[in-house]
């Protein structure tokens, strides 16, 4: 383990969070067995108590739960600076086996505490907390992932050797590697870029044609969103790596997708990761949303928070492509060939 | 036959609960307070009408049973949902007025209508209409602590119905009146009444509640509704 402000903030910022996450369920639990809204006992009231002090908590404890993937990786960038071999958080996370498989939960768990908080949005709308039991089902099925964060960020950390070299990301993202980096690297434009504006003309043909018709389709059109904005998350990354990290180092065997989220690109990274991240967690939430119909004030509000999520994952997807096309087009304007 | 406006089912409220000053100021109060009418509840201090008020009034939430407010369980309701229907349904005078000192009559009166979203304009209105009727209109930029009890106390029912609440709630309003400014404050109610809020006073003056305007009275003693 390496004593360094980072791994201390990551450790007790996590514990922390596990902590007040284990007190949510704790009570959560007490709440799911114990909720009867008929009833006008002492218990019940309690319970409407307690279900107003722990949605308050949850909310603000996954929202930074989410901020953390952002700060994870700003943390494994800083400590490239003291690992041998590493250029930028691609040399930190690869360093011991626990790195990527971390990445992958948190982006895992952002979408997944994204939904939550939806639907902990959705039940505060409502007078008679339609959602209660739900969320906090929810909530206890989602807790694992915290808990296994939780474990790997201390693996993670506590298996960080300075002495050890790491590999930089010059060579996990190279076509020539072996393993999944190489892979995505090498992946050929003439078929990912294809099949990335499919998606999007899918989304879209789904949002502007089929969600116009009848209610019946539209809820199917709906429902659709959830695997489309899944696809287009991966492909999006696909992208990414193979062709769009190109045109921004403007070098044939640079496609690091972590490089270009420091000072020296202008944080270029975050906003096109930005714009990924919350055009499909509200492309995704489109389609979950549907899946609410009773009680009708409920529904009613479901529908209106829908129409917000269309707009804000459209928007995203606009401005993720926007930023993530403009170096190229930008390259090939300047020079008048592809790279 | 009217309908009930107000209704209490075994309404319970214990403060502190489990810790050694546990005290249970209301117990299984049950009421019903039609549409129009004046009901006061009567008893001496300690008897639990102040809490069984702010029961009804929203103000705290019962420890066992229901209040039911124009047909909606508010007891039940979350906090926030709770206030929104307060605000826009019952008016409260409280006994000592809870005024804010340092600001103008007119602040106080309009106060009530900002977390509305009602424009200045249209609670410039509403607060005009009300200084008229309750004789404030040369008052309207004093502070309040400049004013006497009496003018104080109609500046509290204009507050309390500036959100043309239609359930209006006054606590011991006649604590800090001399029989004038009571028999004031009476005419005050009845106009209210013939405009057909539904009022509910709590008072252990019995100028108040031996009032032929008064359609019923509840007595309260150690927290429990006696008679009717």
């Amino acid at each position: 383990m390496i004593l360094h402000p980072w791994i201390l903030g990551l450790i007790i910022g996590h514990s922390a969070l596990l902590l007040v996450f284990s007190l949510g369920v704790i009570n959560a639990w007490q709440i799911f067995r114990g909720w009867d809204y008929n009833s006008a006992e002492e218990k019940q009231f309690l319970l409407e108590k307690k279900t107003y002090l722990v949605s308050t908590v949850m909310k603000f404890a996954l929202l930074i739960q989410i901020l953390m993937l952002f700060l994870f990786e700003m943390a494994a960038d800083e400590l490239a600076n003291v690992l041998p071999g590493a250029m930028c958080a691609v040399g930190t996370l690869s360093s011991n086996s626990y790195g990527f498989s971390l990445l992958n939960l948190k982006i895992v768990s952002f979408f997944v505490y994204f939904i939550w908080l939806m639907i902990n949005y959705l039940d505060n709308q409502i007078e008679s907390y339609p959602l209660v039991r739900k969320k906090y089902l929810v909530l206890m099925l989602i807790y694992p992932l915290a808990v296994a964060e939780t474990i790997l960020i201390f693996m993670f950390t506590f298996d960080l050797d300075p002495s050890v070299i790491t590999s930089c990301c010059g060579s996990v993202y190279n076509e020539g590697s072996e393993g999944l980096g190489g892979s995505l690297s090498g992946a050929p434009a003439g078929f990912i870029l294809p099949l990335f504006f499919s998606i999007i003309i899918l989304l879209l043909l789904n949002r502007f044609v089929f969600n116009r018709r009848d209610t019946e389709k539209k809820g199917l059109g709906n429902f659709l969103e959830f695997p489309l904005w899944i696809a287009f998350f991966i492909t999006a990354i696909v992208v990414i790596i193979s062709f769009i990290s190109t045109y921004v180092y403007e070098i044939l065997s640079h496609k690091c997708p972590f490089c270009f989220m420091g000072t020296e690109y202008h944080y270029y990274g975050v906003a096109l990761y930005l714009c990924l991240f919350v055009a499909t967690a509200t492309g995704i939430a489109v389609g979950l949303l549907e899946t609410i119909k009773q009680p009708e004030t409920l529904k009613e509000k479901a529908r209106l928070l829908q129409k917000k999520m269309n707009t804000v994952s459209l928007w995203g997807m606009l401005a993720f492509v926007v930023i993530g096309f403009l170096p190229f087009v930008t390259y090939y304007i300047k020079t008048g060939r592809l790279i | 036959m009217a309908n009930p406006v107000v209704e209490t089912v075994n309404v319970t409220k214990t403060y502190n609960r489990g810790k050694p000053n546990e005290v249970t100021a209301v117990k299984d109060a049950s009421l019903k307070i039609n549409e129009g009418s004046l009901v006061v509840l009567k008893g001496p201090s300690g008897s639990g009408k102040t809490t069984l008020l702010s029961l009804i009034g929203c103000q705290t939430k019962p420890t066992r049973g229901e209040v039911i407010i124009l047909g909606k369980r508010v007891s039940k309701l979350p906090e926030k949902f709770m206030s929104l229907h307060k605000r826009r349904h019952i008016g409260f005078i409280f006994q000592h007025f809870q005024l804010i000192a340092g600001m103008s009559v007119l602040d106080n009166i309009v106060l009530p209508l900002i977390p509305e979203g009602i424009s200045p304009k249209e609670r410039r209105k509403r607060a005009e209409r009300l200084l008229e009727q309750f004789n404030l209109v040369h008052r309207r930029q004093f502070k309040v602590s400049h004013l006497s009890g009496g003018e104080q106390q109609r500046v509290a029912i204009a507050r309390a119905l500036i959100n043309n609440t239609c359930i209006l709630l006054a606590d011991e309003p006649s604590a800090h009146l001399d029989s004038r400014l009571t028999s004031e404050l009476l005419d005050h109610i009845k106009q209210l009444k013939k405009s057909g809020h539904t009022i509910l006073i709590t008072s252990h003056d019995p100028i108040i509640y031996q009032n032929p305007i008064v359609d019923q009275v509840f007595e309260m003693k150690d927290g429990r509704i006696i008679s009717s």
